[in-house]
């Protein structure tokens, strides 16, 4: 029993047909072929599928499809506004923030959203935002540069 | 380094799992892997065929220590250069996250003359790359990296040729920079790169001797270049095995046995066949697969598959150490030095102890997964691998057909740590698929890649030392049990020693990780050598220097020494520790400090780590290589282990297996030796090599009590 709903994808209102049992990520890799959120568990605990719905960070793999009815929801794939990059990616290239990439896309919309909710976070406000993303490879250090680096910027251009 | 090893890749015997693939229905046939075990069958039976198609003959042994691979000698098989100037690498080594798509390009561009931006890496695709083993050892820039720079200089002198030629000018008036060659005496006049293959492609052999270089006219190397892959990486474009999409692909699942070693009786597929979308559900001997339309209808067919196992008794975690013993196969003495029980009979003081480290999980981000495509018999497979040609061979024996028939491509791939060496997905997705008739994609979940995959052994080491009580050790016996050889010989000025590697069957599927047994006989050891120092009374460095006389050891030792203030710590220094390592032919040394709550409980607060890796390519590749290895040893040192339970694996998620978090991470201080005119050699295992012995040093002055086992806050019984 397929069902459609209506919802905001990047900008573009759109409406999808969800599959029972379906969850967010599915439908944004499987039915919309947006494939930058990944797999990571399956049960968030590691923040790989972390997308932006209404702007807060959500665990896109344990979030039923249908749920998102009528929302906003942000991808790693409309980040970058006319073909310019958003900062928070401009400061993960520059810090080489990552190294497989991986957990890249959740964790820059993790960095986003905690950036939305608090424009200069402490360091213990970085550790506590992004403590749901696993970086296997433990880019972790360069991941907070990168976080201060961006508030550090904003912070000068205000 | 040897010529002849900067031309081939050393295969160590210990990558246990590339001997010992074991495809058929996956953990159901754990004797075909045991059979296999450590015999290195597979890559001789595997690998020539491969070799005759790079046009190269077989392995060359190497003693005990593995095989080694000669490399082809043709410019073309390399690289090649487009009239439009584009440069195309070809290179089976893969970029698995540590950088070297980048490295490897700057290695190129240096000895080239051309921009970073002209050349494009072609990684890890069997059809278009010379044959290699594997990236793994931390042997891409040592071998590899050497490698490319040879073509590219040889490359080089064919465009000065060429253009000596054109231009009738001696070479000695031409230069070469961003893929030109220019006249100096008429520095207007230039030749591009692509206008000198114009006439023809470099079809050359690569000189024997070749010049190379001088580090002092580097321009590309030795720079802190941002990764040529970023921007895919953090737009997402990244494209990984799970994220390709072909028309008319299938989604692959399997269901899983029960406990390892289970046999399936019989298998009700008639309610998995009905849900919708399901267009396969099948049995081939101990092996369930479906595909289906969606994720959605195949994870719900795999639910309503009624399968009937028997199972086997296995054993426990509990029982691990106490079975190794028992069940240990002979033994191979790896060094034997003077006369132990002279040295014995020499000492003042003896010491004997063991040590124990549980499986641990590589738990890469990335859990396998592959796509495959069947079409007029040859299979194509996409999988994200560190051996690309080693899945090639693994599916030419699964299918029976021959290896020119199968094409591995290696997309991104997100980590390795040495876990992705076997073609497990790959296979079962190339099975699905042929009973399908189409395409399928499949991505193991995070509890299949816990409990399916290979995981690092688990150790059982035992030190018998004896020593004078102004700290030189006079006797050293050292016994592994299980985990494996790298590393177990000491890397200090023992005159009487023995070092014994025993080999068992282990109940887990284990094979490759980081630094493979280094860190546990680093651990060992160095742990050890802080009780010896405790003995005697002798500070762990005072103790250290009295037996060591590697002087790239010495400097590391010192660097670290400087870097941390040991000299002059203090207080602090009674919640600091320190470890040595040689791994990969680099030379490591580690301080960390600890803290601990009032249950006990450490966090490391500080770490001071000094590397000497030679030549350096990329000094923040480089460091992010330092950085995130001991941040992950963070994990295996304080928390990570494989609990199980006759024949099941207990720790099948991130909330039971406790991987380093951002709020573990301390500050980390970095000192890196740099000697241009020395070769380079491995970053990406060493710096996770002597970390727990560092912590586990650091922990036991910190809390007066010896701490020998790992993980410090959680070790086995």
């Amino acid at each position: 029993m397929l069902r459609s709903i209506e919802l905001t994808v990047n900008g573009q209102t759109q409406s999808v047909r969800v599959e029972p049992g379906q969850v967010l990520l599915s439908l944004i890799r499987n039915t919309l072929s947006l494939t930058g959120a990944k797999y990571g568990c399956g049960e968030a605990q590691c923040g790989a599928c972390t997308v932006l719905v209404n702007d807060r960070a959500v665990r896109s793999c344990v979030t039923p499809a249908e749920s998102v009815e009528g929302k906003q929801i942000l991808t790693i794939e409309g980040l970058a506004k006319n073909g310019r990059l958003h900062p928070v990616q401009r400061a993960f290239m520059e810090e080489g923030a990552f190294q497989c990439g991986y957990c890249t896309p959740g964790m820059i919309m993790s960095v986003v959203a905690l950036l939305r909710a608090n424009p200069n976070p402490s360091d213990e406000d970085v550790r506590k935002g992004l403590a749901g993303n696993l970086c296997r490879c433990c880019a972790y250090t360069r991941i907070g540069r990168a976080v201060k680096k961006v508030a550090g910027q904003r912070g000068a251009s205000q | 380094m040897k010529e002849a090893e900067a031309r081939s890749e050393l295969i160590e015997q210990e990558r246990y799992e590339i001997s010992s693939f074991f495809p058929d229905a996956l953990g159901s046939d754990r004797r075909t892997f045991l059979k296999l075990f450590g015999s290195g069958l597979v890559v001789i039976l595997a690998a020539p065929a491969s070799l005759a198609q790079s046009g190269e003959s077989g392995f060359q042994r190497q003693g005990a220590r593995g095989f080694r691979v000669p490399m082809p000698k043709d410019i073309a098989a390399w690289m090649r250069i487009e009239p439009s100037g584009k440069i195309t690498v070809f290179t089976g080594k893969v970029e698995v996250g540590q950088g070297v798509r980048t490295s490897l390009a700057q290695a190129v561009a240096e000895e080239l003359s051309a921009t970073l931006e002209s050349i494009e890496l072609v990684m890890g695709d069997t059809d278009l790359t010379p044959f290699d083993m594997g990236t793994f050892g931390s042997r891409t820039t040592a071998t590899m990296g050497v490698q490319l720079r040879r073509v590219a200089a040889a490359a080089r002198g064919v465009l000065l040729d060429r253009a000596a030629d054109r231009l009738k000018r001696p070479k000695s008036d031409l230069s070469t920079s961003d893929g030109r060659v220019r006249m100096m005496s008429k520095p207007q006049i230039e030749i591009t790169y692509g206008e000198l293959v114009a006439a023809g492609p470099i079809n050359n052999e690569i000189p024997d001797q070749i010049p190379e270089k001088d580090p002092a006219q580097w321009r590309v190397i030795d720079r802190p270049i941002q990764r040529v892959d970023g921007l895919a990486k953090v737009t997402g474009r990244a494209l990984y095995a799970d994220d390709l999409r072909m028309p008319a692909m299938l989604v692959g699942k399997v269901v899983r046995p029960p406990s390892f070693g289970a046999k399936l009786i019989n298998a009700d597929l008639s309610a998995a066949q009905q849900v919708p979308g399901v267009v396969k559900a099948f049995v081939d001997g101990n092996f369930i697969g479906i595909a289906a339309e969606t994720q959605e209808a195949a994870s719900q067919a795999a639910e309503k598959i009624q399968a009937q196992w028997q199972e086997e008794k296995g054993i426990s975690d509990r029982e691990i150490f106490q079975w190794f013993k028992n069940q240990a196969k002979p033994p191979r003495a790896l060094d034997q030095r003077g006369d132990l029980e002279q040295g014995f009979a020499a000492a003042e003081v003896r010491l004997q102890q063991s040590y124990r480290l549980p499986y641990i999980a590589h738990a890469s981000m990335e859990p396998r997964s592959a796509t495959a495509e069947w079409k007029e018999g040859r299979l194509l497979v996409h999988v994200g691998t560190q051996r690309p040609f080693g899945c090639k061979s693994e599916l030419a024996v699964f299918f029976k057909i021959p290896e020119n028939q199968v094409h591995v491509l290696v997309p991104a791939t997100g980590s390795a740590f040495g876990g992705k060496h076997t073609a497990d997905a790959a296979i079962e997705a190339a099975r699905i698929a042929r009973t399908a008739g189409r395409p399928v994609r499949l991505a193991w979940t995070r509890a299949e890649e816990f409990t399916w995959a290979y995981f690092r052994p688990a150790a059982y080491i035992e030190i018998r030392s004896g020593f004078k009580s102004d700290g030189t050790l006079t006797a050293w016996e050292f016994h592994n049990y299980n985990s494996g050889e790298r590393g177990a010989v000491a890397p200090y000025n023992i005159k009487n020693s023995l070092t014994v590697f025993h080999p068992v069957e282990s109940p887990l599927r284990q094979g490759s990780y980081r630094g493979l047994a280094n860190p546990a006989n680093t651990f060992a050891r160095e742990v050890h050598l802080d009780e010896i120092g405790e003995l005697t009374g002798l500070d762990p460095v005072a103790l250290r220097l009295k037996n060591l006389a590697d002087p790239r050891l010495l400097s590391v030792l010192n660097k670290a020494i400087e870097i941390s203030g040991w000299a002059s710590a203090g207080e602090r220094k009674n919640s600091m520790g320190l470890a040595l390592a040689v791994d990969a032919a680099t030379y490591v040394a580690e301080v960390a400090e600890v803290d601990a709550d009032s249950s006990g409980r450490i966090a490391v607060t500080k770490v001071w780590a000094a590397v000497d890796c030679g030549a350096v390519v990329n000094p923040d590749i480089l460091r992010n290589q330092i950085e995130g290895a001991i941040v992950q040893a963070i994990g295996y040192t304080l928390r990570e282990k494989i609990l199980f339970e006759d024949g099941k694996i207990l720790t099948s998620s991130f909330g039971d297996y406790l991987a380093p978090r951002i709020s573990d991470v301390p500050a980390i201080e970095i000192a890196i030796v740099n000697n241009p005119r020395t070769p380079s050699t491995g970053i990406g295992e060493p710096p996770a090599v002597p970390f727990a012995a560092a912590v586990a040093n650091a922990a036991s002055r910190h809390l007066k009590k010896r701490f020998r086992s790992l993980p410090l806050n959680s070790p086995l019984d």
